[in-house]
C-alpha cells in the first residue's frame, strides 16, 4: 500500500470551541491507483489532504506514506520526506508570481539540489505542452496554463503521491476537464498515486475509488468498493 | 459620520497596515515635532529672558566710544514726553587685556567696565554682598577693585582681597560673581572681571586703535517690543555712522543664540530627512495596500460609487492615518525635546525653558494629515482607473497610468517638500538647494540600484538555495529593491557623513598641513611698542610668525556709490533669511584693513594679479580682497572701494581675488592693500609667536604682559581646545537626529520586510508544501535585506565620503581625512540592524501554517 491511513481524528480550536474536523477515519491505497474525496464542503476532505501532505499534525491515528510513518518523522526529514514523496496541486494554483514557468517548475528540484534540473524542468514542461511558455510569468499564462505549469511543478520530482486539491475548479469546464485529462494520464503513465479533492463527481468517478466525506466522518453508503481499497469504519 | 464609520472600520479591519503606517510617519514626524518644538522653547525663553540677558530695553554699540550727539538721537526720536522723563541710560566698555597677579601670574581676561546702574534688569550677583546692589557698585567706584567671575580665582592663583594688575594700575578683588545674568556669550577663551568705568581709564589700556566695544544701555519703560523696533529704525535711519549696532533687547537676544540658531536650523533639515524616509515607506506601504484593495474598489464601482469616490474614500482613509500619526509623533517629541536640550547645553548663555505649544501641535498634524494625503495622492489617482471589467477578467489589472501623469500628481507633495526645507533652514538659498539635491540624490540612488542589483541575475546558480532565492528576488523585484536600497542609503550616508567633516574640520585645526599653530595670537600692539616686543620675544627664544598692522575704516563707496549708508532698512522689519542677515551685518560693520608685500602660505590668490610692488602715487592703491568676502558684498576685480580711514578717503582697485586657510590662526585679513598705501594711516598691530613648550610659553607671556600690559595675548591652544568642544557638541546633536534618520530607514525596511512577508504567505506556505525548510525561507528573507543593506551602506558609505571630501576642500577649504571608525560601525550597524529588522518583520509570516493553501 502506498498509503494507510488508520484511526486518523483531527480537531481544531476556534475561540473557546473545540471543533472535530475528522473523527476515526481508516482507509489504504494501493500504489499506482487514483482515489477521489468528495463531499459538501467543510467535510473536511482538505483536511485529510492537508494531514497526507503532512502539513499540518494529527491528534490521533497514523499516517503511513510509502512505507514511512509520517509522525515518526521529525519537522526537517518530514520537509525532506514531502519534496521526494508527495506532490501538491492547488485550486489557486500557487504559483510564485514572480518566477517563469520554468523556474516555477524548478522549485522542488531546486529544494534538493537535484543535478540536471534544467534537463527535468524542460522535459516535464513538454510533458504539460508549456514548453514555448516556459520563460513567461504567471500573470502572462492563461488560467488552464497557469494549472498545467502547477501540474508540472507537483510532478517534476515523480512523486509516489499526487494530492489535488479541486485543481479544475478554478477554471472553465472545457480547460478544467484538459487540465484533468493531463493530470490522469501522467498519474497513469508515471504510476503515481493520485488522490484528488472534487466537488465533481463526474470527475470523481474517473477515478479508480472514491470516498464520500460527511461532517469529519466517511460516509459508508458512498464507499465504492472495488478492490486496491481497504475501509475500515466505525 | 457613516464616511467615518467606514473608514474606521475599514482601518481597524486592515489594523497591521495602519499600526505599520502609524509606526513608520511617527517616526519621521518626531525629531520635525520635537524640532519645532525646541525651536518654539528657544523662541520663547529668549522673548522672556530677553530684558535680562541685555540688561536693558534698548542698546547702542560700536567699537569706538559714541558721540554725545549719537546718544541724544536716541532720546530725541522718543516722542512721548512721559516716558522720555523716565529714561534712564549707562555705559559701559568692553576690552580683553592680560591680567596678572601679584606673582606675575598672567592670564586674558575680558574687561567689562561698568557705570553703578548696570544692568537695569536681572543683577549680578556676588558672593559676599549679596543684598545691597548699591552699596557694591559704590565699592567698586570708590576705589579700585574688582568682581570677578570664578574661574579667574583658580587660573590666577588669587583669592578675594588679593590684587590684580590690569593694565598698569592694581586692582583689589573686592568679591565674585556667583551669578551674571546679562552674561551674553561669556568668552570661551577668557573669563570676565568687572570694575568701574571709571577706574578703566587708570588701566591705560585704552589706546588708540585698541579692540574694545563701547556700549549704551537704555531702560525705556512704557515702550513695547514693536514700539522699541520703531525707535530702532528711526535711530538707525538718522544716525549716520554705519558702524553703529543699534539693537532691541529681543534682537540682542536672538544674536546671542545664534549659534544655536544655525544649529537649529541644520538639525531642521536632518530632521526632514528622517521625515523624507518616512515619506518613501508611507508610499510603499500604502502602495502595497492599495494593491489588495483593487478587487474591493472594482466591486464598489460595479455597484454604483463613482471612481472618484472610491479614490476620496482610500485618501481620508490616508488623511486619517496621517492624523493619528501626528498625534503619536506629538508624544514621542515630548521625549525627544529634552534631549536636544541636554545635547545643546553649553551652546547657549541662559537655560531653556522647554514649552511644546498647540502650534507645534498643529504644525505635525498639518504636515502629518495634509503631508501623508499629497504624498499618496498619485496613488490614489490612480486608483480612479480601475475598471469594474478586471472582476470578470483578472488579467485587466493593470492601473498605472502614464509616467508624466504620475510626475504631475506628485508635484504637491515635492513643492510641499521644498517648502519645508525653506522653512526649517530659514535660508531660501539653503533650503531650496538641499531640496534640489535631496530629491535629485533619492532619485539617482533610486536608478542607481537598477545599475547595481542588475548583474546579480547572472548568479542564478548560485548553490546556496536561500541566497539563490534572495537574488533572485532582489533582480526581480526592483521597485522594493530600490525602495529599501534609497531609505538605507540615506540613513547610512548621514550617519557617516558628520563624523567624516567633523574628523577633517578638528584634523585641520589640531595640525594644519602647511603651517605650525602658533602658540599665541597677540592682538593691540601699538607701532612704537612693535620692536621692544619683537626683542622681548627673541630674548625669549619664541620665533615671530608674523606681524601684521591693523587700520579701522569704513567703506564708504563702491565704483563711486554710497555703500556705507545701510541697504534698505524697511527689509529687516519682515523676517531675514540669513543671507540676508549676513549681508546687512557686512555692509555694516566697520572694516579691519592691513597691507603686507606677499601672500603668506595660508593665502592663494584665486583670480586676478599679484600686487605690482610698493605704493606709488600716481596710481590707484591696489586691494587683494578674500573671496567669499567679496562674493557676500557683490564685490569683483576692478571695483573701485573708497574707504574712510579717520577722516580721510582712501581709494584702491581690487586687483586680486584670494582664499584664506583660517584655520592656521596666522593674522589674515579680508581686505589688504598694497604696501606703502597705507603708511600713514592710525594703526595698530597684530602678531602670531611660536614657543617650543608650555614653560617658555608661560615665560614669555609674563614678560610681554610685565612690559606691555595693554597687548593682549590668545593662548591659541585653548581656543583650538574650545573650538574642538563646540563641533563636539553640534557634531553630537546633529549626530543624534542623523540617528533618527538611520533608524527612519530600517522602519521602511520593517515595513518593507513585514509587508512582503505578508503578501508573500502563499509563496512562504508554497516552499513549505514543497519541502523547503523553515530555515531556508527563512534565510532567503535575511539574505535579500542584508544584501541590500549591505550595497546600500556601502553606497551610501562612498557617498558619504565623496560629500564629505567636497565639504572640507570648498567649504572648509581643509585638508580632507578619512575616518574609518564610523564608516565601519555604520556598515556593521547597519547590517545588524537589518538582520534584526528582517527577523522580526517576517517572524509571524514565517510561522503562518501551510494549511491555508488549501481551498477549503
Amino acid at each position: 500500500m502506498i498509503l494507510e491511513v488508520k484511526n486518523l481524528s483531527k480537531t481544531f480550536k476556534q475561540g473557546e470551541d473545540i471543533i472535530k474536523a475528522l473523527h476515526d477515519i481508516s482507509f489504504s491505497l494501493e500504489a499506482g491507483k487514483s482515489l477521489a474525496l468528495t463531499g459538501p464542503s467543510g467535510s473536511g476532505k482538505t483536511t485529510i489532504l492537508t494531514l497526507l501532505a503532512g502539513l499540518d499534525s494529527v491528534n490521533s491515528g497514523s499516517i503511513t506514506v510509502d512505507g514511512t510513518l509520517m509522525s515518526a518523522l521529525s519537522e526537517k526529514q518530514l520537509a525532506l520526506f514531502r519534496s521526494r514523496t508527495v506532490g501538491i496541486v492547488f485550486q489557486q494554483f500557487h504559483l510564485m508570481p514572480n518566477l517563469t514557468a520554468q523556474e516555477n517548475v524548478s522549485l522542488p528540484l531546486e529544494i534538493l539540489s537535484s543535478p540536471n534540473a534544467e534537463e527535468q524542468t524542460i522535459e516535464m514542461l513538454k510533458a504539460v505542452g508549456l514548453s514555448d511558455r516556459k520563460n513567461h510569468l504567471p500573470h502572462q499564462l492563461s488560467g488552464g496554463e497557469r494549472q498545467r505549469v502547477a501540474i508540472a511543478r507537483a510532478s517534476v520530482m515523480r512523486p509516489k503521491v499526487l494530492l489535488a486539491d479541486e485543481p479544475s475548479g478554478n477554471l472553465d469546464t472545457e480547460t478544467g476537464k484538459k487540465v484533468m485529462d493531463l493530470l490522469f494520464n501522467m498519474t497513469k503513465t508515471s504510476g503515481t498515486s493520485l488522490v484528488l479533492v472534487t466537488h465533481d463527481l463526474e470527475l470523481a468517478k474517473r477515478c479508480d475509488y472514491q470516498l464520500h466525506m460527511l461532517g469529519g466522518q466517511l460516509d459508508q453508503r458512498f464507499v465504492n468498493t472495488h478492490s486496491g481499497i481497504s475501509i475500515e469504519t466505525v | 459620520m457613516k464616511l467615518f464609520k467606514y473608514i474606521f472600520r475599514e482601518l481597524s479591519n486592515n489594523h497591521k497596515f495602519s499600526i505599520l503606517f502609524v509606526l513608520n510617519l511617527a517616526m519621521g514626524l518626531a525629531g520635525f515635532i520635537a524640532l519645532d518644538g525646541f525651536k518654539v522653547s528657544l523662541d520663547q525663553t529668549i522673548k522672556a529672558k530677553s530684558k535680562v540677558l541685555l540688561g536693558a530695553d534698548f542698546g547702542v554699540s560700536a567699537r569706538r566710544a559714541i558721540t554725545d550727539d549719537e546718544k541724544k538721537t536716541v532720546l530725541k526720536n522718543v516722542t512721548n514726553k512721559a516716558t522720555l522723563k523716565k529714561i534712564e541710560q549707562t555705559n559701559m566698555v568692553e576690552v580683553f587685556s592680560m591680567v596678572s597677579n601679584l606673582n606675575k601670574k598672567t592670564r586674558l581676561i575680558q574687561i567689562r567696565a561698568i557705570e553703578y546702574d548696570y544692568p537695569f534688569y536681572g543683577k549680578v550677583e556676588l558672593q559676599r554682598n549679596k543684598l545691597n546692589q548699591t552699596e557694591a557698585h559704590k565699592n567698586l567706584s570708590d576705589s579700585l577693585k574688582l568682581w570677578v567671575h570664578p574661574e579667574v580665582l583658580g587660573q590666577l592663583n588669587v583669592k578675594v582681597g588679593d590684587s590684580l594688575k590690569v593694565g598698569s594700575a592694581i586692582f583689589e578683588i573686592a568679591d565674585v560673581v556667583t551669578s551674571d545674568s546679562a552674561s551674553g556669550f561669556t568668552s570661551s577663551v577668557a573669563p570676565r572681571i568687572y570694575m568701574s568705568l571709571e577706574n578703566l581709564k587708570a588701566t591705560e589700556l585704552i589706546k588708540v586703535g585698541s579692540l574694545a566695544w563701547y556700549t549704551v544701555f537704555y531702560k525705556i519703560p512704557n515702550l513695547d517690543n514693536m514700539q522699541l523696533t520703531e525707535l530702532r529704525d528711526k535711530v538707525f535711519e538718522q544716525i549716520e555712522s554705519p558702524e553703529l549696532q543699534i539693537y532691541t533687547h529681543e534682537k540682542a537676544s536672538e544674536q546671542m543664540a545664534g549659534l544655536l540658531t544655525i544649529l537649529n536650523d541644520f538639525l531642521g533639515l536632518a530632521s526632514l530627512v528622517a521625515l523624507f524616509l518616512s515619506a518613501i515607506g508611507t508610499v510603499f506601504l500604502v502602495r502595497s495596500y492599495f494593491s489588495l484593495k483593487v478587487d474591493q474598489i472594482a466591486i464598489l464601482i460595479s455597484l454604483g460609487l463613482t471612481p472618484k469616490l472610491a479614490s476620496g474614500f482610500y485618501l481620508i482613509q490616508i488623511f486619517v492615518l496621517g492624523f493619528v500619526s501626528s498625534l503619536v509623533a506629538s508624544l514621542v517629541a515630548l521625549l525627544i525635546v529634552p534631549v536636544i536640550g541636554s545635547l545643546t547645553q553649553g551652546l547657549l548663555p541662559f537655560e531653556i525653558s522647554f514649552i511644546i505649544k498647540p502650534s507645534t501641535f498643529l504644525l505635525g498634524v498639518l504636515i502629518g494629515s495634509l503631508g501623508s494625503a499629497l504624498i499618496c495622492l498619485p496613488l490614489s489617482l490612480n486608483l480612479i482607473h480601475i475598471k469594474p471589467i478586471r472582476l470578470l477578467s483578472k488579467d485587466q489589472v493593470n492601473v498605472n497610468h502614464s509616467t508624466l501623469l504620475t510626475l504631475g500628481y506628485s508635484l504637491p507633495a515635492l513643492l510641499f517638500f521644498w517648502f519645508l526645507a525653506v522653512q526649517l533652514s530659514n535660508s531660501f538659498k539653503i533650503g531650496s538647494m538641499f531640496a534640489l539635491i535631496f530629491i535629485f540624490s533619492g532619485l539617482f540612488l533610486f536608478l542607481l540600484s537598477f545599475l547595481i542589483f542588475r548583474p546579480m541575475k547572472s548568479f542564478s546558480s548560485i548553490n546556496n538555495l536561500s541566497l539563490r532565492w534572495a537574488l533572485r528576488e532582489i533582480t526581480r523585484d526592483k521597485i522594493t529593491t530600490a525602495t529599501c536600497f534609497v531609505s538605507v542609503g540615506i540613513g547610512v550616508l548621514l550617519l557617516n557623513l558628520l563624523p567624516q567633516v567633523q574628523k577633517s574640520v578638528q584634523d585641520d585645526l589640531k595640525n594644519p598641513l602647511d603651517s605650525k599653530i602658533p602658540s599665541f595670537f597677540m592682538f593691540d600692539i601699538q607701532e612704537e611698542q612693535v620692536d621692544p616686543l619683537i626683542e622681548i620675544i627673541k630674548n625669549q627664544k619664541a620665533e615671530l610668525r608674523q606681524v601684521s598692522p591693523t587700520i579701522q575704516a569704513r567703506l564708504i563707496e563702491v565704483n563711486g556709490n554710497d555703500f556705507s549708508k545701510k541697504i534698505d532698512f524697511k527689509k529687516n522689519q519682515q523676517k531675514l533669511s540669513r543671507e540676508q542677515e549676513q549681508e546687512l551685518r557686512s555692509r555694516n560693520r566697520g572694516f579691519n584693513l592691513s597691507y603686507k608685500d606677499k601672500l603668506d602660505a595660508s593665502e592663494t590668490i584665486l583670480e586676478g594679479k599679484p600686487f605690482s610692488g610698493q605704493f606709488d602715487e600716481s596710481k590707484t592703491a591696489e586691494i587683494s580682497l578674500e573671496k567669499r568676502f567679496a562674493q557676500r558684498l557683490g564685490l569683483k576685480i576692478n571695483d573701485r572701494m573708497t574707504f574712510e580711514i579717520d577722516g580721510i578717503p582712501i581709494e584702491g582697485v581690487v586687483v586680486n581675488l584670494r582664499s584664506i586657510k583660517w584655520s592656521s590662526f596666522q593674522p589674515n585679513f579680508f581686505i589688504q592693500f598694497q604696501p606703502g598705501a597705507l603708511d600713514l594711516a592710525p594703526k595698530t598691530f597684530v602678531a602670531t609667536v611660536n614657543t617650543s613648550d608650555a614653560e617658555s610659553k608661560l615665560r614669555l607671556q609674563d614678560s610681554v604682559v610685565e612690559a606691555h600690559p595693554n597687548i593682549s595675548m590668545i593662548d591659541v591652544s585653548r581656543v583650538i581646545e574650545r573650538i574642538v568642544q563646540i563641533t563636539d557638541q553640534m557634531v553630537w546633536a546633529l549626530q543624534f537626529m542623523s540617528l533618527l534618520c538611520f533608524l527612519a530607514g530600517f522602519v521602511v525596511i520593517y515595513s518593507i520586510a513585514n509587508h512582503q512577508a505578508t503578501i508573500k504567505k502563499w509563496d512562504i506556505g508554497l516552499l513549505k508544501s514543497l519541502g523547503a525548510s523553515f530555515r531556508t525561507i527563512q534565510n532567503q528573507f535575511l539574505w535579500q535585506f542584508i544584501i541590500i543593506s549591505f550595497l546600500a551602506s556601502m553606497v551610501g558609505l562612498m557617498i558619504s565620503f565623496l560629500v564629505s571630501f567636497l565639504i572640507s576642500n570648498f567649504i572648509f577649504e581643509n585638508t580632507w581625512t578619512l575616518d574609518s571608525t564610523p564608516a565601519i560601525l555604520s556598515l556593521v550597524g547597519s547590517l545588524i540592524v537589518s538582520v534584526i529588522v528582517t527577523l522580526m518583520a517576517i517572524n509571524k509570516s514565517l510561522k503562518t501554517k501551510t494549511v491555508d493553501l488549501f481551498s477549503e
